[in-house]
C-alpha cells in the first residue's frame, strides 16, 4: 500500500507539471540558467586547474654550484635536500650532461664546440634542479637551501626570474576558485528562492483542491508528496537542458578561447561526462526540492 | 453515535457559533439541521468532521472525543463521513471518474478495484457514461451527483451534507434528497444543513432547529415551521 501511494503521488507530481505551463516554464528556465553557470564554473575551474598543473610540472628551482664541486659532494647535497620537506624531487646535472642539454637545445653545436675549443674547458656548473610538492613551497625552499651548511659552495640560485611567474600562477588559482565559488553559491540560492515561489504559486492555484483533498481524508504526505515530486521534475528537466547547453558551449565556444582551453574542455567532456550530467541531475533535484519544501514548510498548513 | 456535550464554539472577536449545545444521534438516523444563515449549521457539521476543534465541551463519535485525536490520525478519522457541499467541491482538472476514484486513491485502493467500484458509484447515482466529463461540463445537478458518488464510494459511517441543493434548480434538488433518503434507508447515517422548507418538508425525519447558536427545537418526525 505505502508503495502504491508513493507510485500515485510520484504520478501526480509529474501530472502537476502539466497544470501550468508558464509557470513550469519559468521555473525550470531558472534552474536551467543556475545549474548552467555552476556547471560553467566547475568546467573553467578544472580547465585553469589542468593548464596549472601543466605549469607547474614545468616549473622549478635550478641551484648552480661552483666549478669543481666534486661528484660524492653532489650527491651527499642531492639525498640531504630529498628528504627535506616539500621537495618532490631533486635531479643531479652534471656539467657534461648540461653540456649535452644546451647542445640538443641549440640548433647548431657548431659554436658551442668553438667556444669549448677556445675556452679549452666545459665552462658549466654542476646543478640541482628541484621541484616543489606545492609552487608554494619554493620561497621557503630557497631560502632554506641560502641558509644550508653548503650555502658557501653555491653559485646562483635561479629563483628570482621563476618568482614572478610562479606567484602570478598561484594568486591566479585562488581567485578563480573564490570567484566561481561563490557566483554558484550565490546562483543556487537565487534559483531555490524561485523555485520556491513557483511551488508556492502553484499552491496558491490549488489552495482549493488541498481543502478537498483534507476533506477526503488525504493525509498530510499524501498532500505534500506531489509537490516534493513536482520540485524534483522540474530540476530533472533543468539538469538534462543545464547539460545540453554546456555540451553545446563548449563545442561551439572553446575553440574561439584557443588551443589548449579547448583541448582541455573537450577532453573533460569525453572522459567525465557521466560524472557532469550526474553532478546536474543531484544539483538540480537538490533545488528542485529544496524549494518545495521549504514552500510546503511555510504555506501548506495542514 | 454522535454526542455533542455541552458544546461551545466561540471564534475569534468572540463570536459565539454555538452555545452549550447537547445533541445525541443514533446510527441509522436522517436528521434535518434548520436554521437561517449563522445559526450554527455548518459549525455543528465541521466539528463533528473535525474540523474544528470546540472552545469547550466534547464532541464524541463513537465513545472516542474529536479533540483526543492526534493530527496524524485525523486524516484517517474524516474517512468516517462522506461529505457533500453547495459549491461541490470537485477538482475542476480531473474528469468526473478522476474525482470519485480519488477518494479511493487516498484509501489506498487497488487500481483494479478502483476501475471496478467507480463505475458502480456512478451508476447508482445516475451518471453512466459521464466518466471522462470534467465537471465544467456539467449541469449543477451532475456535479452534485458526483460529489455524492465521491462522498459515498469509501462506504463512510455518516453522510454529512451543507446545503447540498443550495445552487441547484427545483428538479434536480428532488433527485438529491431523493438520493439522500435512498443511502440513509440502506442504513448510513445522514446530517442534511439546510435552510430550505420545501426539502424538510418532503423529507419528515428528525428535525433539529438552530438559532443564534441554540438547539431551539428537536422534533422527531419534525417539519420546518411550527405550524
Amino acid at each position: 500500500m505505502k508503495f502504491l501511494k508513493f507510485r500515485r503521488t510520484f504520478v501526480e507530481g509529474w501530472r502537476s507539471l502539466f497544470r501550468d505551463g508558464s509557470l513550469t516554464f519559468g521555473t525550470i528556465s531558472v534552474l536551467v540558467l543556475s545549474l548552467y553557470i555552476m556547471g560553467i564554473t566547475v568546467i573553467f575551474g578544472v580547465v585553469v586547474r589542468n593548464l596549472v598543473s601543466i605549469g607547474e610540472r614545468s616549473m622549478n628551482v635550478s641551484v648552480y654550484f661552483e666549478s669543481g664541486t666534486d661528484e660524492s659532494m653532489m650527491q651527499e647535497i642531492k639525498s640531504e635536500l630529498q628528504n627535506a620537506a616539500g621537495i618532490a624531487s631533486v635531479e643531479y646535472v652534471s656539467p657534461d650532461q648540461a653540456l649535452m642539454q644546451l647542445r640538443a637545445s641549440s640548433q647548431g653545436s657548431e659554436n658551442i664546440d668553438k667556444s669549448l675549443e677556445i675556452l679549452g674547458e666545459n665552462p658549466l656548473r654542476p646543478s640541482l634542479v628541484i621541484r616543489a610538492q606545492d609552487p608554494r613551497n619554493y620561497e621557503q625552499i630557497v631560502h632554506d637551501i641560502e641558509n644550508a651548511r653548503f650555502a658557501s659552495i653555491i653559485h646562483e640560485i635561479n629563483y628570482a626570474k621563476n618568482k614572478t611567474v610562479i606567484n602570478r600562477q598561484t594568486t591566479f588559482i585562488s581567485t578563480v576558485e573564490k570567484i566561481g565559488l561563490s557566483l554558484g553559491a550565490a546562483f543556487v540560492f537565487i534559483a531555490i528562492l524561485i523555485t520556491y515561489n513557483a511551488i508556492r504559486l502553484s499552491m496558491y492555484a490549488s489552495r482549493q483542491e488541498f481543502e478537498i483533498m483534507r476533506l477526503v481524508g488525504a493525509s498530510n504526505l499524501y498532500i505534500k508528496m506531489p509537490l516534493l515530486f513536482e520540485g524534483m521534475w522540474y530540476g530533472i528537466f533543468a539538469a538534462i537542458l543545464a547539460f545540453i547547453l554546456l555540451v553545446l558551449t563548449a563545442q561551439f565556444i572553446a575553440p574561439l578561447v584557443g588551443d589548449l582551453v579547448q583541448q582541455g574542455t573537450v577532453q573533460l567532456f569525453f572522459t567525465h561526462s557521466g560524472m557532469i550530467a550526474g553532478g546536474l541531475l543531484l544539483g538540480g533535484i537538490f533545488q528542485g526540492m529544496i524549494g518545495s519544501w521549504f514552500a510546503v514548510k511555510r504555506f501548506l498548513s495542514i | 453515535m454522535i454526542q455533542f456535550e455541552d458544546v461551545s464554539k466561540i471564534y475569534p472577536e468572540d463570536f459565539v457559533a454555538l452555545r452549550n449545545t447537547n445533541i445525541t444521534i443514533e446510527s441509522g438516523e436522517f436528521v434535518s439541521l434548520v436554521g437561517a444563515s449563522g445559526a450554527g449549521k455548518s459549525t455543528l457539521l465541521k466539528l463533528l468532521y473535525a474540523e474544528e476543534m470546540p472552545t469547550t465541551g466534547r464532541v464524541i463519535f463513537f465513545g472516542r472525543p474529536t479533540n483526543e485525536i492526534s493530527r496524524r490520525l485525523l486524516p484517517y478519522y474524516r474517512r468516517n463521513f462522506g461529505t457533500v457541499f453547495q459549491d461541490f467541491k470537485l477538482f475542476n482538472n480531473r474528469t468526473v471518474f478522476e474525482n470519485v476514484a480519488f477518494a479511493l486513491e487516498v484509501d489506498g485502493r487497488s487500481n483494479d478495484e478502483i476501475d471496478e467500484e467507480v463505475p458502480k458509484m456512478l451508476s447508482v447515482v445516475g451518471l453512466e457514461g459521464k466518466e471522462h466529463l470534467y465537471p465544467r461540463q456539467l449541469s449543477g445537478g451532475e456535479a452534485q451527483r458526483v460529489s455524492m458518488a465521491r462522498a459515498l464510494i469509501i462506504d463512510p459511517k455518516v453522510i454529512i451534507a451543507d446545503e447540498p441543493t443550495g445552487n441547484l434548480d427545483p428538479d434536480s434538488t428532488h433527485g438529491i434528497v431523493d438520493l439522500l433518503v435512498k443511502i440513509n434507508s440502506f442504513g448510513t447515517t445522514v446530517l442534511l444543513a439546510t435552510h430550505s422548507k420545501e426539502i424538510v418538508d418532503q423529507v419528515r425525519k428528525r428535525v433539529i432547529v438552530l438559532e443564534n447558536g441554540h438547539v431551539a427545537r428537536d422534533e422527531k418526525n419534525g417539519r420546518y415551521s411550527l405550524d
